[in-house]
């Protein structure tokens, strides 16, 4: 408010924005000018400091007439405080000297206030003041006074000490996006250490004190409400500090800004914090809610830039300028940029679940457990469900063993039976999920018959109604689907749960299906005979049968490669002629053939002459795209193979290399430009006739491919092994001792089909190409079983394997939902209440039914119709009518039908 | 994928191989330091590989044991946690064993359990015993990821603890790299190789 104009000087004290400008233009000659302003900002300083209270009152609602002029005052100089503060802040970087004790200055006065404030609603400063305080402390970090470490030290203590909600999501907001910048371009891993010590001692302060649970006589609730007095409010305060904590922590997880395994480690923490909500959070964070994952609401989520679109859409309107172009391509060129980093940025990010991050799951898990137990009586159910949810993720995601949780069910499973009665509205269910997720296969089974038994026992019996008995069969499935051994010593009540199929709710039969399904398809040996299908009786289902405990899959090789090899040597057959092999070096090096030495330089040689060429004619092909070209590339690679495998079997065939030989002599006088155009022209007869070869394979195979695959394949399998046997014999020792140790496991001609598949993965890398043609193998061959009568099992692996071809993506959520255990449900009869209040809410906001006269209209009757008018009329008047005298002459019969009609019509009326 | 070929494998395993051969560590390189240094171990080769693009969270997880043709650690330490047939069977192999009564007199002791972890590199145990270790020993072996392979009557103990040593497992944890033992400086070049190949072909057709 500049009084007058006649003075600089005046002007100079009383306008502090318009000194900030001239200072920033001009320090040095300003620089009385400024350490007047800081003085008086120091005294100020130090009258606060020595009377707390000094600028309190700030909102001006001083009760009576005695106060009110200091509270005037003090509010006056609350404000030039805060003008201050504003100014020093904003001309801070050009005094460094001067004011280098400011930022540390004003840290301390907030956390003094603070302290000194207590919990109580009267503080030193007012909310005001403070507010202005945090914002200028974020504009000395902005301007690159503090460092944003020294910052985050001030703000963090902050936090819970702060009453007003607004300043505290200020807060909160400011470190999150401070935490943000500092990461962007790399992780600040300096700064995250510093700031995730500060949020665990955050976690860690209050973890020695008591356990204050939710339930019962020392609850939260109650010592929060009653009379606790001092533990109540440091209780409280603990407890804030440390979900502050843990929210930040969830806020940073969820926007990916930390992802390291000292956050998750700072959550395990909290897990066992002494307040319940503190666990509940953290337990939530862990647990992860997927609704709160997906969406990313934030407004301040990066500018995106101009939108293209609309860009696009106003150039098409608008009048067309050059100005308007430049921008336009600007904005194009920036779209673009954006976009490439955020892939970038998308697929640099290492995005591990929470739960795999765990530094010890087992210690985890034992505390988890521990706590549960330990305060049985004090945690409230939803509570316990909770901490039993995330340890039996836990459990089943890192396979610890817990052998105590399954006795604590076991007898909670008692517990809540008898106490809350009905399974519905008690977490009876949930509870189960926890139970089967926390199992998996290295379970002993001896350890899971108790509780199996016991649900078995009190869910499924003939007392109880036909949904308890669908989850409890759906919850002993789901056990059985980690630990099929868990029946292994009670095939008796196996059976007794499958025959629950033949019960008349649709809900208990799929259950029991399912559980029937499961047992054909991992463990036919434990149902009863006449129980375990077609497929599993014809031996079919060896594939999928679950090892027996403690056992390990370990493959030989990689799963239906030797169908890849068959195919390939089909696509050999059908090319009928051998085709150069200048690529059989590194395969035949292997087997250490000591006059390759010489032509194995040449096939180097000769092989980069290939690379040089294969990508000339790609650029003749393909536009170069850069998709395409890898297609191509791949497809080269296993054109190789085909041509290796090819010539391999031309050399076995007894056909010696004389087609070769003199390809290469040509090829050694040849210059290289006709080798190129040549070796070209090869290529794309090969690519062509492959190509044909792969699509009459293709139509042919889908019918055929079980009976060239089960019987003219093997054939020629074993002649070709044979040859190669004889062949293998002056071949050296090594691959001699493959043999040897693939050997032992199986015995005859399949001796020499292993060899020979897991000679193709040991000598050759194989390409994306090649991987999918073996998943378009499988699946034919996956085809084949299931129309052979293969069992669901056969069906579903096709299923997956369709799937992963069409996009890789299969797998379903890991985790067990509560749907699967309550399975399906038939929607039950309404009963009186429901069905009336179904009925009145079809009543509401609409006229009643029935005739308009009297009802509606009775206000404003209007006349009356032509119908009532003759029924009303005298019959002396009427009877001359043509109507009436009709009536007299008409016949018998027609009297008969129209009176039958009126009678009918009388009767309908009655309804 | 595509980028990688057999015979830039080759080269490499060539290199290894040479660097810690005994020419290598007389030959010199022409900054005039040694080509190789000598060891007072047999070196183990390790295939360690990163995976780039790979979204642990979405992608879907895996984990898979393969059976090396060559035996990539010889001299790994095996334990048989026997009952009284095998225990027989282990002397005559100077297989080093546990019986039941050894175990319980760990009596679950995390610390002791620990060391006998630490002791090994691997342990199998007779599939009569197999369903007790959780109870006898507690979460310590699978802590360690040492949970004992079971070895029924019926199998060679000699053969099964070759097989225990040539298979390998990949699983990912925590980070995006895999590390695992391949091989050693002491086996030729082409089994090496062969090791090599099989386990990154193995590795590519689990993702």
């Amino acid at each position: 408010m500049p009084k007058s104009r006649a003075s600089r000087g005046i002007l100079l004290t009383s306008n502090l924005p318009q000194l900030q400008n001239l200072i920033k233009r001009d320090p040095i000659s300003y620089k009385e000018e400024f350490l007047t302003q800081y003085n008086h900002y120091l005294s100020l300083l130090r009258l606060l400091q020595h009377s707390p209270l000094a600028f309190s009152n700030d909102s001006g609602t001083a009760g009576d007439g005695t106060i009110k002029s200091s509270s005037n005052s003090s509010t006056s100089n609350a404000q030039h405080f805060r003008e201050l503060l504003t100014f020093i802040a904003q001309v801070a970087q050009c005094y460094p000297q001067e004011t280098k004790t400011f930022p540390a200055e004003l840290g301390d006065l907030l956390i003094e206030d603070g302290k000194v404030g207590g919990g109580g609603g009267s503080r030193g400063l007012g909310n005001d003041t403070r507010r202005s305080i945090v914002q200028n402390l974020v504009m000395l970090r902005n301007k690159g006074v503090i460092t944003s470490q020294k910052l985050l030290e001030v703000l963090f203590p902050l936090l819970p000490m702060t009453t007003s909600p607004s300043l505290r999501s200020f807060i909160k907001k400011q470190i999150l996006v401070d935490l943000r910048t500092a990461n962007t371009p790399s992780k600040n891993h300096k700064l995250n250490g510093v700031v995730q010590a500060l949020l665990f001692n955050m976690v860690d302060r209050g973890m020695d004190a008591d356990v204050v649970g939710d339930k019962g006589r020392y609850s939260l609730k109650r010592v929060m409400s009653g009379t606790g007095g001092t533990d109540m409010t440091a209780i409280n305060r603990i407890g804030q500090e440390a979900m502050w904590a843990v929210s930040l922590i969830k806020e940073l997880w969820r926007k990916s800004i930390w992802n390291d395994a000292k956050t998750v480690s700072i959550a395990a923490r909290a897990t066992r914090h002494p307040n319940v909500k503190v666990q509940s959070a953290a337990i939530h964070f862990f647990l992860g809610n997927e609704d709160d994952d997906g969406v990313d609401s934030d407004e301040e989520e990066e500018d995106q830039g101009p939108s293209i679109k609309k860009l696009n859409h106003q150039r098409l309107i608008k009048k067309k300028t050059k100005a308007d172009e430049k921008r336009f391509s600007k904005a194009k060129v920036t779209a673009n940029k954006k976009r490439k980093e955020r892939a970038e940025n998308s697929a640099n990010k290492i995005n591990f679940p929470a739960l795999e991050l765990l530094n010890d799951p087992q210690r985890f898990g034992e505390d988890l457990y521990e706590n549960m137990s330990k305060h049985d009586k004090q945690y409230s159910l939803e509570h316990k469900v909770l901490i039993m949810q995330l340890l039996s993720r836990v459990m089943g995601m890192h396979k610890l063993h817990i052998l105590e949780f399954y006795g604590y069910i076991y007898k909670y499973a008692i517990v809540v039976l008898r106490i809350y009665l009905t399974y519905h509205q008690l977490k009876v269910t949930q509870i189960l999920v926890a139970l089967a997720q926390s199992i998996h296969e290295l379970v002993p089974p001896e350890d899971l018959h108790p509780v199996v038994t016991k649900i078995a026992n009190e869910f499924v019996n003939d007392g109880v109604s036909s949904e308890v008995i669908a989850a409890g069969i759906n919850a002993i499935r789901e056990i059985c689907r980690r630990q099929p051994w868990v029946m292994d010593k009670k095939r008796y009540l196996l059976k007794d749960l499958t025959d629950y199929r033949k019960s008349k709710d649709k809900g208990v039969i799929t259950a029991a299906r399912g559980l029937l399904a499961l047992y054909r398809e991992v463990a036919p040996g434990l149902l009863e005979k006449r129980d375990r299908g077609k497929a599993a009786t014809m031996g079919l289902t060896r594939d999928f049968e679950v090892l027996a405990y403690g056992h390990t899959k370990t493959e030989e090789g990689i799963e239906g490669l030797e169908l890849l090899e068959e195919h390939l040597a089909a696509l050999k057959d059908e090319d009928g002629m051998p085709v150069d092999g200048e690529d059989e070096g590194d395969d035949d090096e292997g087997a250490g053939w000591n006059k390759w030495e010489v032509e194995s330089q040449d096939s180097d040689s000769s092989s980069e002459g290939w690379q040089d060429v294969a990508s000339d004619s790609d650029g003749d092909i393909s536009m170069s795209d850069s998709d395409e070209d890898e297609e191509a590339k791949a497809e080269r690679v296993k054109r190789k193979a085909a041509r290796k495998s090819g010539d391999k079997a031309a050399k076995r065939g007894g056909r010696p290399t004389n087609t070769e030989a003199p390809l290469y002599s040509d090829e050694e006088e040849i210059d290289d430009d006709e080798k190129k155009r040549k070796t070209v022209r090869k290529d794309r007869a090969i690519f062509r006739k492959e190509r044909l070869a792969m699509q009459s394979s293709r139509r042919e195979k889908s019918v055929a491919a079980v009976d060239t695959t089960a019987s003219s394949a093997p054939a020629d399998e074993d002649m070709d092994a044979e040859d190669e046997e004889e062949e293998e014999n002056d071949v050296e020792m090594d691959t001699k001792s493959v043999v040897s140790v693939a050997a032992p496991s199986v015995a005859g001609t399949d001796v020499s089909e292993i060899k020979k598949l897991s000679l193709l993965a040991q000598t050759k890398i194989l390409t994306p190409a090649d991987f999918a043609l073996l998943n378009d193998l499988k699946i034919k061959a996956a085809q084949a079983t299931a129309d052979k009568g293969g069992g669901s099992a056969a069906k579903r692996k096709l299923a997956v394997l369709e799937a992963e071809r069409k996009n890789r993506d299969t797998d379903q959520s890991a985790f067990l939902t509560e749907e699967s255990i309550l399975g399906p449900r038939k929607k039950t009869k309404q009963d009186y209440e429901e069905r009336m209040a179904s009925i009145q809410k079809g009543r509401e906001g609409r006229e009643k039914f029935g005739s308009m006269k009297g009802k509606k209209k009775g206000d404003n009757p209007s006349s009356s119709t032509n119908r009532e008018k003759a029924r009303n009329k005298p019959i002396m008047m009427a009877v001359h009518s043509n109507k009436v005298v009709q009536k007299k002459k008409a016949s018998l019969r027609d009297k008969q039908i129209k009176l039958r009609a009126a009678a009918e019509k009388q009767k309908k009326m009655k309804h | 994928m595509s980028k990688l070929s057999a015979s830039s494998v080759r080269s490499s395993i060539k290199t290894v191989l040479f660097e810690s051969s005994l020419e290598a560590h007389k030959q010199k390189n022409e900054d005039g330091s040694l080509a190789g240094k000598k060891r007072n171990f047999v070196e183990t080769i390790e295939l360690q590989i990163g995976l780039k693009n790979y979204d642990p969270q979405r992608d879907k997880r895996f984990s898979g044991t393969v059976k090396l043709p060559y035996v990539p650690r010889p001299r790994m330490s095996l334990c048989i946690l026997a009952d009284a047939a095998h225990v027989d069977q282990a002397k005559q192999i100077d297989l080093e064993y546990m019986t039941v009564e050894d175990l319980k007199k760990l009596n679950k002791n995390k610390k002791l359990v620990k060391k006998l972890a630490k002791k090994y590199d691997a342990f199998l145990a007779s599939e009569a015993l197999i369903k007790q270790i959780p109870r006898l020993l507690g979460p310590g072996l699978s802590k360690a990821g040492k949970f004992p392979t079971p070895v029924s009557h019926t199998e060679d103990l000699q053969k099964k603890a070759i097989e225990v040593r040539s298979t390998i497992k990949f699983q990912l944890k925590k980070v995006l790299c895999l590390a695992v033992a391949v091989g050693h400086v002491t086996m030729s070049e082409d089994e090496v190789m062969s090791n090599v190949m099989l386990s990154i072909n193995f590795l590519v057709s689990l993702l």
